[in-house]
């Protein structure tokens, strides 16, 4: 069963209510009509890949959803039994990469251990909430607090603590574990960072295209329909730059669009537009 | 390497003016204590004059240079009329498992750096209401204090109802800096990380001297999963848990004019604090010593001239809808919150049973009383705001709920450790106390 690619809008940000329109990307089908439930992705991403991020959209009845997420070089599976929609039945699930061969599966126990390898990576809602560690689909806190449930019991057996301590140091134990599975995410993010470089995904063009128009901009005026996260990436990096709100009436000397019109474009970068506008 | 230079010496600049301050009066902390209350009293005093003067129509460039003045003119007397009241510098040999706590934070705080370094502002709120404004504001064509402008309080590009410290500290520092740079926007965040870690940590061993304790107090906050990437991130959040734990510990530590004005601070960092601490912080001073809230509220009036600005403008304090309506998923959702997130871990419920099992000890104890009152308080506003009011939908969709989570576990730590630390036999708690206060007073040398 092989769909087209096609193209689809993408509200960018996991688990935020979509925008009214967001950014238009073309995805590509791995598996369409199946039961979410106990199922994973599995995607042969080429080793060159490795670190690469990309959307995964899937469509339920519910809606379309979508998460950022990044590639791991080879056959790995990733995660979805912990995404809040992947459930009931799901018409097709999509990825924002061309060419990779991929799957729904259950997952085995080795593939249980590869996925809680898998280790944290920045997207816009790291701020909200960190992915972290899943065990079986489910949050890692569970097998903490058995840790901390065993490690209390043999502080208050073998080292005769009293237990109130015996807690305690239990806890210690299984935060401090906690502690270390977050300095490898760290030090993970950090090296595949360093390596691939390009950018914030899904920013990198939106950022690279703003720096260069403020230059063109100067000391002239600007406006925009951009929407959603990228509008708020432009506006930021523009912040310095006389602004023309829309609802003002006035026509600023650049306009920033996805659309281009008639205008004469003088700076375009991926699919962002810097248009200068006639002045009346 | 220049910026980052700059901001240190922004830093250093507002630490010598709250450091003068702090020692006008005679005071029992230690050097560490008053340095990291310093930090923040400087932050809180520089960002608020320089409003009050934007309030009044100055240019960014003279509210800073008055402002700036006023200060090194208020350092020099401060330091002149308190140099009796200076702490002396005590630095003791660090223990192993202090150098293993240390380890976690240094490694939080690189990743912070790294992140400082080589990404640029990158989350969404930072891009708007935060650096978004300060960016603006620096800037100087897309702000305005008209309020028919579409730039009033950089309203076009964030919200305007959400308080100024973080904005004009940044603009501040890109004005000392000559130039807009991504350290600019987000290097206060470190700062705040740090004070958190090491209020915590002084604190903790102030009130228990158990070394073991502060450590570990210390440690467990750094190491909360979210509060890393927040160090980073450009947010008013970790600024707001700084403040809200620098009042804890002036609390304990009976500085009640001190505690007042760190509630301000964290008032003056971000709205959530009206609602989740300060009536929480208020409730406590009543409990711990009612006849002293006057000294509190009077800290806390310091914040008039931006709750002046707000009424007049009818800014508000909140950007959503305000009706109230009982969303019955809430409870649920809130304990998977605290519960099963990797955010925070396993924190929240060993929070939970470790004030359970301290609770008889904590209702004997003034202070304790009054702790885990402002700990319920707090939690009681997080759960009404987040299951009655608008802000359900950012419990619904995991955004909001665990920022909030992260502010709060800060002072949920060092209300914990409390309650730990009173679990010790009274009698030795009662000489531990009196060491620690012969060892204050051979510090200060000024005996009584």
């Amino acid at each position: 069963m092989k769909l087209s690619s096609l193209f689809i809008v993408i509200a960018f940000t996991m688990g935020l209510p979509a925008a009214a329109s967001a950014q238009k990307m073309m995805v590509y089908p791995v598996a369409t009509n199946f039961d979410a439930q106990g199922r994973v992705l599995e995607l042969d991403f080429p080793p060159e890949a490795d670190g690469m991020p990309f959307f995964v959209v899937w469509r339920t009845k519910g809606g379309q959803f979508n998460v950022p997420m990044q590639a791991r070089g080879g056959r790995h599976c990733y995660e979805m039994r912990n995404r809040t929609f992947w459930e009931g039945r799901v018409t097709s699930v999509l990825i924002s990469v061309p060419g990779v061969p991929g799957r729904v599966k259950e997952p085995t126990f080795p593939d249980e251990a590869d996925m809680f390898m898998e280790t944290e990576h920045i997207v816009p809602a790291t701020v909200n909430l960190v992915r972290g560690h899943p065990v079986f689909g489910r949050s890692a806190n569970d097998c903490l607090l058995a840790l901390l449930a065993v490690s209390a019991f043999c502080f208050a057996r073998f080292r005769k603590m009293p237990v109130q301590l015996a807690i305690v140091s239990g806890f210690l134990v299984a935060w401090g574990l906690s502690a270390l599975i977050t300095v490898y995410d760290h030090v993970a993010i950090v090296r595949t960072m360093e390596r691939r470089g390009g950018g914030m995904f899904p920013l990198a063009d939106v950022a690279v295209f703003a720096d260069r128009a403020s230059e063109m901009i100067g000391r002239a005026s600007w406006g925009d329909d951009l929407d959603s996260l990228y509008e708020d990436c432009l506006h930021y990096r523009l912040a310095e730059q006389q602004y023309v709100p829309v609802t003002s009436g006035k026509t600023p000397a650049f306009w920033i669009t996805r659309n281009p019109g008639q205008d004469p474009i003088v700076w375009k970068y991926g699919d962002y537009y810097l248009e200068r506008k006639p002045q009346p | 390497v220049i910026t980052a230079v700059i901001i240190f010496l922004h830093v250093a600049f507002d630490a010598v003016f709250g450091w003068s301050m702090l020692n006008l009066s005679r005071h029992q902390r230690s050097w560490m204590e008053t340095l990291l209350a310093a930090i923040l009293a400087g932050m809180y005093a520089e960002t608020l004059s320089a409003a009050s003067l934007l309030f009044l129509g100055f240019t960014l460039g003279r509210a800073v240079s008055i402002t700036a003045a006023a200060m090194i003119v208020g350092a020099v007397a401060g330091f002149y009329k308190g140099r009796h009241n200076n702490p002396r510098l005590l630095i003791e040999r660090w223990k192993w498992f202090e150098w293993l706590s240390l380890a976690f934070i240094a490694e939080a705080v690189l990743f912070a750096v790294w992140q400082l370094v080589r990404t640029p502002t990158y989350f969404d709120d930072a891009l708007q209401h935060w650096s978004g404004r300060a960016r603006s504001l620096y800037g100087d064509v897309n702000w305005s204090l008209d309020p028919l402008s579409p730039f009033f309080l950089a309203g076009q590009i964030g919200n305007k109802d959400y308080p100024l410290l973080t904005v004009i500290w940044r603009a501040v520092s890109a004005k000392l800096n000559a130039s807009w740079t991504e350290l600019v926007s987000r290097a206060d965040g470190v700062v705040f990380f740090i004070v958190i870690t090491a209020t915590i940590w002084v604190a903790v061993r102030g009130f228990s001297n158990n070394r073991g304790l502060a450590a570990a107090a210390g440690a467990i906050v750094a190491t909360v999963p979210l509060q890393v990437w927040h160090a980073a991130a450009g947010y008013s959040d970790i600024a707001v848990e700084a403040f809200v734990v620098s009042s804890l510990a002036a609390l304990l530590r009976k500085e009640w004019f001190l505690a007042g004005i760190m509630a301000a601070g964290a008032a003056w960092s971000k709205n959530d604090a009206l609602f989740f601490y300060v009536p929480a912080l208020v409730a406590a001073i009543t409990l711990i010593q009612w006849r002293k809230a006057g000294h509190f509220l009077g800290g806390f009036a310091t914040i008039t001239p931006w709750l002046l600005f707000n009424y007049f403008h009818g800014l508000g304090t909140t950007s959503g809808r305000g009706t109230i309506m009982w969303h019955s998923e809430a409870p649920g959702l809130l304990w998977n919150a605290l519960v099963e997130s990797p955010s925070s871990g396993i924190l929240w419920i060993s929070l939970f049973s470790c004030l359970i099992c301290s609770g008889v000890s904590m209702f004997r104890d003034k202070a304790g009383r009054g702790l885990i009152v402002a700990f319920s308080i707090s939690m009681a506003a997080i759960f009404f705001v987040f299951s009655t009011s608008a802000a359900f939908e950012f419990l619904n969709n995991e955004t909001t709920i665990y920022r909030v989570m992260m502010q709060f576990s800060g002072p949920a730590i060092l209300i914990a450790a409390y309650g730990l630390s009173l679990k010790t036999p009274r009698d030795e708690r009662r000489k531990v106390k009196k060491a620690a206060a012969d060892e204050r007073l051979c510090v200060r040398g000024t005996p009584q």
